[in-house]
């Protein structure tokens, strides 16, 4: 297996972090929903591998 | 989010990701506030994160830092790694240059990372030289791997293959027993159907040194099982993957190579 440089399924999971609180909220819609409902919350993306 | 493969990877490649994991900070509008490249400890990356609600050592907080002058080489070096996470590189070498103008001190990670950065994007833009100066230039540079894997990857996707196979001897000779370039290597030679006697003994050498990392072992012993295969010794290559497999018995990966390997033995031991 190339440890360097390996192939990787790319998921994306989305949560709000607000900013007045610790609460983290999971989206379940796509990125553009969670555009329009983020208000002044940061939306975080994370890709990550399944291998 | 409730993303499919392909959605991922559009977003992926729209904000000029480069490898996993990898998470992106962004507000409303879409706009990039951060990003947090690969692993980091659970109390660093809670730092980070919160770090990054309070616009902390963003890249805007950094540019707001220095457009009111309270630049320093740090500063400079943040807002230039910033940029070079995004894959904004025209802006990058500006604050690279600028560290390397106004702090040049050779000695320095952030001098090393602004060399290295010059010097590999002088490489990509054709001067071919520039990484190989920059090796013999900074022998003892923690970017010096990087280099080398810089060169490699580029004359790999220009199929420049002597030059590529010049690249993986010189790693070699200057890194011998570093697992993950024997183990890269060796992949490499199975992929390209050469050198395959020579990448046997180079990844048996990086299963002896990863003793110590089971999990890391498992996937170097994953590419002996393939440098047997394409070997064609089927028993041998099975027999590998099978260790790999004790070590990690959940990896399914693993276990569908073991398949391939069987179904080339039974193929071969077929009657033409």
């Amino acid at each position: 297996m190339n440890l360097h440089q390996s192939k990787y399924y790319l998921l994306s999971i989305l949560l709000f972090i607000g900013c007045q609180s610790s609460k983290y909220n999971w989206n379940s819609g796509n990125f553009e929903e969670a555009k329009s409902t983020a208000g002044s919350k940061l939306i975080l993306l994370d890709f990550y591998t399944e291998t | 989010m409730d993303a499919n493969d392909e959605e991922a990877r559009k977003i992926f490649d729209d904000y000029n990701c480069k490898g996993v994991p990898h998470l992106l900070f962004v507000d409303d509008k879409g706009n990039e506030v951060d990003r947090i490249i690969g692993y980091l400890p659970p109390s660093e990356y809670l730092a980070r994160i919160q770090d990054i609600r309070n616009n902390k050592y963003t890249l805007d907080d950094f540019l707001a830092q220095y457009e009111k002058g309270d630049a320093d080489a740090e500063i400079i070096a943040g807002i230039a790694m910033k940029y070079e996470d995004r894959g904004d590189s025209e802006n990058a070498k500006e604050f690279y240059l600028i560290l390397i103008k106004d702090y040049p001190d050779p000695t320095s990670e952030h001098y090393q990372r602004g060399t290295y950065f010059l010097a590999s994007d002088a490489f990509k833009n054709g001067v071919s030289m520039a990484l190989n100066a920059y090796i013999a230039s900074f022998p003892e540079s923690p970017f010096i791997e990087d280099a080398f894997y810089t060169m490699a990857y580029h004359y790999a996707d220009k199929e420049m293959r002597e030059d590529e196979l010049k690249v993986y001897a010189q790693m070699l000779s200057h890194f011998p027993d570093n697992t993950g370039i024997l183990n890269s290597y060796a992949w490499r030679m199975a992929e390209l159907e050469i050198n395959l006697e020579d990448a046997l003994i180079k990844v048996k050498r990086a299963v002896e040194l990863s003793a110590d990392n089971p999990n890391g072992q498992a996937n170097i012993i994953d590419t002996e099982a393939e440098v047997l295969w394409k070997l064609k010794r089927f028993d041998a290559a099975i027999e590998a993957i099978e260790r790999a497999i004790v070590i990690d018995g959940k990896n399914q990966y693993f276990k569908d190579q073991k398949e391939k390997f069987i179904q080339s033995k039974k193929e071969a031991s077929q009657p033409v």
